[in-house]
């Protein structure tokens, strides 16, 4: 089956996995420039991520709502394997979460900057969202078994 | 996750004996997506108990006409260890 003529879920999710990708790259490549020869402390990183941030949830609503319009009317509405599907990718992209925020902490306890803190932070929201996106995507291709 | 399943369905074979009914007008009696019904017609996707209610009484059979698991008598009753 063509992407083309996949569910709404189904488009959004690829959506989301690549502007996910989309952001998680240019973010660490304007920081990651940025950073070169420069202590931790003093890069300059909250802006880049705040318009990351902002950016990505822009592309996210919008390219959600031109994909929900542009969707034939039968394929909008979330089915039972939709939500299980979902589930499951949710499922399987928390951990990178959770081993994030268990990073995040023990570099606090340790005293690093703020720089690395939040950063950690953000690559474990970005890895999580990613894989939470890439293995829906793989599950919508081949197939879905409990 | 994507263990292929060894439920078979007849679902394609009873869409053509009532009336070509196509896969878009099983989806909406079931209330599914089209993509749904393809899923489950090509074994990518395994109903719950429920759907596969839905869609046996679409057609006005019973569940076993529809999905059939094939296996001898010492493979029924579920897995061996």
């Amino acid at each position: 089956m063509a992407v083309s003529d996949a569910t709404f879920q189904e488009k959004t999710t690829w959506l989301y996995g690549v502007v996910s990708v989309v952001t998680g790259v240019t973010y660490f490549a304007i920081v990651g420039a940025r950073a070169r020869g420069v202590p931790a402390a003093e890069v300059e990183w909250v802006w880049p991520m705040v318009w990351c941030m902002i950016g990505c949830l822009v592309a996210m609503i919008v390219g959600s709502l031109a994909i929900y319009l542009a969707s034939p009317r039968a394929g909008r509405k979330a089915d039972q394997r939709d939500r299980e599907i979902e589930r499951y990718g949710n499922y399987s992209g928390q951990a990178f979460g959770t081993f994030a925020m268990l990073a995040a902490l023990i570099l606090t306890m340790t005293g690093a900057t703020h720089f690395w803190i939040a950063n950690t932070i953000f690559l474990g929201c970005f890895i999580s969202g990613f894989l939470g996106s890439l293995v829906r995507i793989v599950v919508y291709r081949i197939g879905f078994q409990r | 996750m994507t263990r292929p399943t060894r439920v078979t369905n007849s679902i394609r074979a009873l869409r053509f004996a009532h009336g070509e009914m196509t896969q878009a007008e099983l989806a909406d009696r079931v209330g599914v997506t089209r993509q749904t019904i393809i899923a489950i017609e090509q074994g990518k996707y395994s109903p719950t108990l429920e759907m596969a209610f839905q869609i046996a009484r679409v057609f006005g059979v019973p569940l076993d006409e529809v999905f059939q698991y094939p296996g001898g008598a010492d493979q029924q009753g579920g897995k061996r260890w």
